[in-house]
């Protein structure tokens, strides 16, 4: 008798091959489970028939292909309700409504994270005027009117005696001026030289530094301008400093990092494996002479970088006079993920 | 400076490499920018400092080598004879100015014979970048780029008497230089002369009519040291700029002097069969005094943050050739007097830092004790009003400070009162004087886009506009809005609408808000470049904090601060920049707002009871100007009623399609929600027949 049912689930499992709609679903289940003349149904009627010792393994076989078809069947219906809803399926492909977001001009974008850097070291903002006197912008920074260093910021003078400052460290002298040491400080802004090629422009902007305590060290120095350009450039930054001359400071030096953007020499650090970001060096006792600290006591050191270099390094901008045309197709490539 | 390898290798002969060399000089204080080759040779292209005059020529860069890797320098050949006429028998030199012209080393050279100058000198020259002229010229140059020192050659037989006087040129003098120019002097500077006129100025040019020429047989040849700050200003006022006028300006060497006259007479004897007359004329009224310094040996430790030894610094000093003992605690040091960039202890500190090397001091972070934590105020509301718009959609920019006066007259409110001028402008009219609004740079912004077909712009810069006061220069720091077209479109699905007055009025608002600002009043505008029908004047009341935000006085003047201004721009300014949509600038000082008192926004409890909203339409009167009936004093109305129940009133639509010209139609929704209770219906009804009564008795109508 078990012959009869494995053909009855042969019979299923062939029929269920070519089952497609719901409909197929529900003859199918009229065939073999339906009351009146299902195909399980009627077998259950010959249980009667079967010899006892025999029964119980037919009545069990029997239940189990019950069981087995009406799951199957359920599992059809389940796929086939699945595939039915994915036609309202959204087109995932559509473009997504980008938010209203403004950007931050590149400069800023730079800026942002120097200062972000800095002030996680503890340093405070300051700021000064632009219109700057002679005094602040020079004399106290040791170039006396006839300095030649002056030659090298080329400035725009303005009536009455002032001028457009050439750095932000006629800021550090005010702060000097009014605020005993300790001093940590930097100071963002914009400054003003006349020059105008692919390069340069006539306004751009720095941030400078200045720290002043006792037993303030050029260790220091190095230390705080490795630290810094580890988390701008990244940790595997190569930082290398070169003696340079400042007239604000002794000693001087400039500070390079290695080419972020190749192994061996490329367009961008002109094929030396360097790139100059930023002055630096020991604040010069003739400058606390200005500002009335005394360099017996303290001691301390300054640097300055220009935000639109690195801007232009970073962003890979060709010419840095686009930074102040303001197209908007530029000004929405850059920055944001900050 | 350029020269090359071969050249300087005559001075120290090394035995890296040139890459090896230039490396060495860059990491040690003389940056080379480039090595660059020169057939078989190369030349390097150093970028000395200003402070080193010493090493701007061949010899002071060996020294430096020298010093960095101990190897000896070569000597310098100076091998003459001289004849037994005496050079006093045919020169005679006098100082009448010896403040300005410390020492004046003469010699006289005959029979010199002219004529071009071997192949070798001739490319040296050239790898320095200069051309050769002729032998008895090149020499003078030669030794310039050798020794650093500026020599002049006059033809001898041109100077009446063999007599030069240094002295200060009389005022409007003229003197034809070798530049082939006439300058006229004054008395100010210090000229070279001969009996009867000047014949060089002082540490910057020769004259045309007494120089070397082909035909020249006597050489006057003279070397001197000029005080540096006399030779700038003379430099500057006549913006002449030489090699020899580079050089003095950065002070140059008295004791070396005589070498130098002396080198170039060698050449002369070995190239051009000169005859060098015995002894040289040496006027030298103010002597050099060799300079002293002291330096603490434990104070340079702490200074750099590394032990340096004894042996290290005393190997140092010798090697720069800093005669040096240390006594106690202290060096003393007797510094060349090619060096004049040392005088204190400090730059001792430098010469052993750079030369122990940067990379060796190890990298620390310093211990600043705790500084003063004052606030930096306007820098917070910077920080608060850039990101409260960047949230809002507006993208930044950065415009130069300095403007076309013209147009900056136009958009600064009540005209632009006088600005300060840029005296030395790099474009002239746009860029010369500093800006008052910074409305001028946003139109140009929006011309500069319209005319790449750019639009639906909402930009935002925050800068310092610069203003005149009694008491010098102000500078205010201002945020400057602007907003024009439609935005493109990147929602796909939903409208967009174009900038209008309120949604500049919006971005105010919430910017206010975000700075934790309140009572701000709106008035009518009176900034002329903006259309009259859509503009604002914004204030702040001052002291009284318990006025509402946005409370259009009717007193006007009074306590309230002016703080900013915004609206369409006129058609008229809109035509004139030829743009296509309307523009809607506006500017607030947040200079002013620094002292003023800011609320951080502060928690209150939600009503755990149903809020209930009901709206009320009505129509508002068609009115003049002076019965005219403003939304808030709808607000006004509705407030006074005094239900303490009511939670919110909003504007919810407004249109003046009404049957009679100038009824504009209106509707706001009114919320109601109690602290103690959820209201009842009877409680609700009472509330809105109050405040429609009230309304109706404004003159509004009820649909």
């Amino acid at each position: 008798m078990s012959e009869q049912l494995q053909e009855i689930r042969n019979q299923f499992e062939k029929d269920l091959q070519t089952c497609k709609t719901e409909r197929d679903i529900e003859s199918l289940r009229i065939k073999f489970l339906g009351r009146k003349q299902g195909l399980v149904t009627d077998a259950f009627k010959l249980i009667g028939t079967i010899a006892p010792g025999e029964r119980g393994i037919f009545g069990k076989t029997l239940n189990e292909l019950k069981n087995h078809i009406g799951n199957a069947l359920q599992e059809k219906a389940d796929t086939l309700d699945a595939l039915s809803e994915s036609t309202d399926e959204l087109d995932i492909t559509l473009p997504g409504y980008i938010p209203a977001v403004g950007r931050r001009h590149p400069v800023s974008e730079i800026r942002n994270r120097i200062i972000s850097i800095f002030t996680e070291l503890g340093y405070r903002i300051e700021d000064g005027p632009q219109m700057e006197d002679d005094f602040h912008n020079f004399q106290a920074l040791n170039m006396p009117e006839h300095h030649p260093a002056r030659d090298t910021q080329d400035t725009f003078y303005l009536e009455d005696g002032y001028l457009l400052r050439t750095h932000t460290s006629p800021v550090q002298i005010r702060v000097m001026q009014r605020q005993a040491p300790p001093i940590k400080i930097i100071t963002p802004g914009r400054v003003y030289r006349k020059d105008y090629d692919i390069t340069h422009t006539p306004m751009f902007s720095q941030v400078e530094g200045l720290v002043v305590d006792k037993g303030i060290t050029f260790g220091d120095l190095k230390g705080t301008l490795e630290y810094f350009t580890k988390r701008m450039y990244g940790e595997d930054t190569k930082v290398r400093f070169r003696p340079s001359f400042f007239p604000f400071t002794e000693p001087s030096a400039e500070v390079d990092i290695s080419c972020p953007f190749c192994d061996s020499g490329c367009r961008v650090c002109k094929n030396s494996g360097w790139i100059e970001i930023m002055g630096s060096g020991m604040v010069d006792p003739a400058v606390f002479g200005h500002v009335g600290i005394d360099p017996d006591e303290f001691t301390g050191f300054a640097f300055g970088m220009g935000i639109e270099r690195q801007a232009v390094l970073i962003f890979g901008i060709d010419d840095s006079r686009l930074l102040f045309e303001n197209d908007i197709r530029i000004l929405h490539q850059i920055g944001g993920w900050q | 400076m350029r020269f090359s390898w071969e050249w300087l290798k005559e001075h120290i002969n090394l035995e890296i490499s040139a890459n090896e060399a230039a490396d060495l000089l860059s990491l040690r204080g003389l940056t080379v920018d480039e090595v660059i080759p020169f057939g078989d040779d190369f030349v390097f292209d150093v970028d000395i400092t200003t402070n080193r005059p010493d090493a701007m020529n061949i010899r002071g860069i060996a020294r430096e080598l020298s010093a960095i890797t101990s190897v000896n320098l070569e000597p310098v050949a100076v091998n003459y004879h001289e004849q037994t006429k005496r050079a006093q028998e045919l020169a005679k030199i006098s100082i009448d100015d010896p403040d300005a012209c410390h020492r004046f080393c003469a010699r006289v050279i005959t029979n010199a014979k002219n004529g071009p100058s071997p192949d070798w000198m001739t490319r040296r020259l050239e790898s320095a970048g200069m051309r050769s002229i002729n032998l008895l010229v090149d020499i003078t140059n030669y030794v310039l780029w050798e020794l650093g020192h500026p020599l002049h050659g006059f033809d001898l037989d041109l100077l009446p008497e063999g007599k030069l006087i240094v002295r200060r040129a009389v005022d409007g003098e003229k003197l034809n230089f070798i530049d082939g120019e006439e300058r006229k002097l004054d008395e100010s500077m210090l000229v070279i002369a001969d009996v009867n006129r000047a014949v060089g100025l002082g540490g910057i040019m020769g004259g045309a009519d007494t120089e070397i020429g082909d035909n020249t047989v006597n050489i006057l040849l003279e070397c001197a040291y000029f005080e540096p700050t006399g030779v700038r200003k003379t430099a500057k006022k006549l913006g002449m700029s030489t090699e020899a006028s580079y050089r003095f300006e950065r002070g140059m060497d008295h004791t070396d002097i005589p070498r130098a006259i002396d080198r170039a007479c060698s050449l002369y004897q070995k190239l051009a069969g000169a005859d060098i007359c015995k002894e040289m004329i040496d006027e030298y009224p103010v002597v050099h005094q060799p300079v002293i310094v002291t330096m603490n040996h434990e104070k340079l430790c702490a200074f750099s943050g590394m032990h340096i030894t004894k042996e290290t610094v005393a190997r140092i000093f010798s090697a720069l050739d800093l005669a040096a003992e240390f006594k106690e605690t202290f060096w003393k040091v007797e510094v060349p007097s090619r060096r004049v960039d040392i005088t204190r202890e400090a730059d001792l500190f430098e010469e052993i830092i750079r030369i122990v090397g940067f990379e060796r001091i190890p990298g620390t972070l310093p211990h600043v004790h705790q500084q003063n934590l004052e606030q930096n105020t306007l820098h917070e509301l910077i920080d608060v009003a850039d990101r409260t718009l960047l949230s809002a959609g507006f993208t930044e920019v950065i415009n130069y400070d300095f403007v076309d006066p013209e147009k900056d007259a136009v958009f600064t409110p009540g005209g632009a009162a006088d600005p300060y001028k840029v005296l030395n402008p790099i474009a002239s009219p746009q860029m010369t004087s500093m800006r008052q609004s910074l409305a001028t740079s946003l139109m140009m912004n929006i011309q500069h886009n319209a005319n790449r077909g750019n639009s639906g712009l909402k930009i935002y810069e925050i800068a310092r506009t610069f203003h005149r006061s009694s008491e010098g220069p102000v500078e205010r720091t201002v945020i400057g809005i602007a907003l024009e077209g439609t935005p493109p479109e990147k929602k796909w699905s939903r409208e967009e609408r174009s900038a209008d007055f309120f949604e500049l009025k919006g971005v105010m608002e919430y910017l206010f808000t975000r700075l934790g600002l309140s009572g701000i009043i709106y008035d009518t505008g009176t900034v002329a470049f903006l259309a009259a029908e859509s503009r604002a004047d914004v204030f702040m009341a001052k002291g009284d904090l318990s006025k509402k935000s946005e409370t259009r006085s009717a007193e006007s003047g009074g306590d309230r601060l002016p703080i900013g201004w915004f609206g369409q721009i006129s058609k008229e300014v809109q035509n004139k920049y030829d743009l296509p949509h309307p523009v809607f600038l506006g500017q607030i000082d947040l200079g002013v707002l620094v002292d003023e008192p800011r609320k951080e926004a502060r928690f209150s409890r939600p009503s755990i009871y149903p809020s209930v909203t009901r709206d009320l339409s009505f129509i508002l009167p068609a009115g003049t100007v002076k019965d005219k009936i403003y939304y808030e004093t709808i607000l006004e109305t509705i407030e006074n009623v005094g239900v303490e129940e009511l939670a919110d009133i909003q504007l919810i639509d407004l249109y003046s399609g009404a049957e009679t010209e100038g009824e504009l139609s209106m509707a706001v929704r009114v919320t109601y929600q109690s602290f103690e209770h959820t209201l009842t219906q009877e409680e609700i009804d009472g509330f809105h027949t109050k405040i429609r009564e009230r309304l109706a008795s404004l003159g509004v109508s009820f649909r």
